[in-house]
């Protein structure tokens, strides 16, 4: 009887270590090269363009003839290559897109712009600094040698002076933005 | 009661408090991302090519989107102006169809738009180029003084054609000339240099500029403007010089670089110069020297009359 229960023992040990083996020994041979994996991602040009507090530039109660209207838009800007900011008045009065309400227009030279920089401020480049009117025919600078930003802002303040002898009415025009990549 | 009057009272206090520190949240259209843009494509004779632009709405808002070709230019000041398709040489913003045109982009949502580039069978060689504007604009419907302000972004559509009879495609630039003071009292000088692109391609043009004092010593180093100049086209990259030397001869090396044809970078050099004259400062220590000198010189002439004719003073003070 003792014997077998000895031979039992013995064996049970034996395929325990056995199975054991299987998981701590080392694995013989030569293991495979392993394939390089390069992970790869292309990165496009990309930018980004909103155009911040714009009620900013409409003054419903309008002015006063002889008085002086002002506000400040932000161009809020996000690129990864270099860019410049332009704008050019696309809409208004016919062939000049002045301010207009349909009978009457208030001259470009009444209606300027002038641009900085704003929070956060753009890494490089140059804005405007003297009064600049907007161009009904032509892109105008706002930003120019503007560089690769996470973010950053372009403060446009617009200065309309109504002239004394400007008929009542309402006023539009539109201007657009363009973004373009250098 | 006087427990209510005094909780009544604080309330209103935090609400206020509250009210103040709530963030100044800036009234804003919405924001549009578009991807890539620059497209620069090579393309043959009568080949359809397809491409994809991304355009993305990160606002909160509903926006209405829309896609449309124009011709582009960019004056030597680095200004760019946009025409109707067909207004410039080389204009390929005929062959363009974007597509979707217009449509609607919800609060953080994005849109494909697929670009198909269909060349002529006829066509001159070099670069031809095209701008896709993805533009979001809002109306203004105040009464009163009312502007619309409308954003878009341009996507620049580059196709470059080899010739039918193998000519090449030529990327190269010159530098034409160095824009530089004669001379300057004191920094900071503005500096720059002319670049024309001489191929048939657009390129990009990286430049620097290195200056040496009258003894050979590196003083300054500058990194202009990196831009994208036309075929046939020059470009004016300006420079701010903040710091000059006390005085003498300064040798300004400008250096370009591009990548030509062949995917090899290329320099060119070209080198000038300007001499520092501190006016200001010489007239400080010269002007009083001079007065120095010239009473020296008087009073020794006067001394050396004196001696020469000892009776010619003495006769006036005399009988």
């Amino acid at each position: 009887m003792r014997p077998r229960i000895v031979l039992l023992a013995t064996l049970f040990v034996l395929a325990a270590l056995a199975v054991c083996c299987c998981y701590l020994a080392p694995l013989g041979g030569t293991a495979e090269a392993a394939s390089p994996v390069s992970p790869s991602v292309t990165v496009g040009p990309g930018v980004t363009l909103a155009l911040e507090d714009a009620s900013n530039v409409q003054w419903v109660s309008g002015g006063a003839p002889g008085s002086s209207l002002n506000g400040t838009l932000q161009a809020r800007v996000s690129s990864n290559v270099g860019w410049s900011l332009t704008v050019q008045a696309t809409s208004g009065h016919t062939s000049t897109n002045e301010l207009t309400d349909e009978s009457h227009r208030i001259a470009s030279a009444c209606f300027t712009y002038t641009s900085t920089a704003g929070t956060p401020a753009p890494p490089t480049g140059d804005g405007v600094s003297n009064p600049k009117e907007f161009d009904g025919g032509n892109q105008t600078n706002v930003w120019t040698g503007g560089t690769a930003t996470a973010d950053c802002r372009v403060a446009v303040t617009y200065n309309l002076q109504i002239p004394k002898s400007q008929p009542p009415g309402t006023y539009t025009a539109t201007h657009t933005y363009t973004v373009a990549p250098s | 009661m006087k427990l209510c009057r005094n909780l009544a009272a604080a309330l209103w206090l935090l609400s206020l408090f509250g009210i103040l520190c709530l963030p100044q949240v800036a009234s804003a259209q919405g924001t549009l991302t578009v991807w890539p843009v620059k497209l620069e494509v090579t393309a043959n004779t009568g080949e359809i090519l397809e491409r994809e632009i991304n355009v993305q709405n990160e606002g909160d808002e509903t926006i209405a989107v829309r896609v449309y070709t124009m011709d582009f230019s960019v004056d030597a000041d680095g200004k760019y102006t946009f025409s109707e398709p067909g207004d410039e040489s080389y204009s390929c913003a005929r062959w363009i169809t974007a597509g979707p045109a217009d449509f609607e982009l919800g609060a953080s949502e994005d849109k494909k738009v697929l670009v198909s580039i269909t060349v002529p069978a006829t066509v001159e060689p070099g670069e031809h180029r095209a701008a896709i504007l993805v533009e979001e604009s809002t109306p203004a419907d105040q009464p009163g003084v009312s502007v619309a302000v409308s954003g878009r972004i341009a996507s620049l559509v580059y196709v470059a054609m080899p010739g039918t009879d193998g000519e090449a495609i030529v990327a190269s630039a010159e530098i034409v000339s160095l824009m530089l003071p004669r001379w300057v009292e004191k920094g900071p000088a503005q500096v720059g240099v002319v670049i024309r692109n001489t191929g048939n391609v657009h390129l990009t043009v990286a430049t620097e500029a290195h200056f040496h004092d009258y003894r050979g010593r590196r003083f300054g180093d500058m990194t202009l403007e990196q831009v994208v100049i036309l075929p046939g086209q020059e470009r004016t990259v300006r420079g701010t010089l903040e710091r000059t030397p006390l005085l003498g001869k300064v040798q300004a090396d400008f250096t370009i670089g591009y990548i030509d044809q062949h995917t090899q970078l290329v320099n060119k050099s070209g080198t000038g110069g300007f001499a520092v004259v501190p006016v200001r400062l010489i007239l400080a220590f010269v002007v009083p020297l001079g007065c120095l000198l010239a009473y020296l010189l008087i009073r020794r002439y006067r001394s050396a009359r004196k001696r020469r004719n000892p009776l010619g003073s003495s006769s006036q003070t005399g009988v």
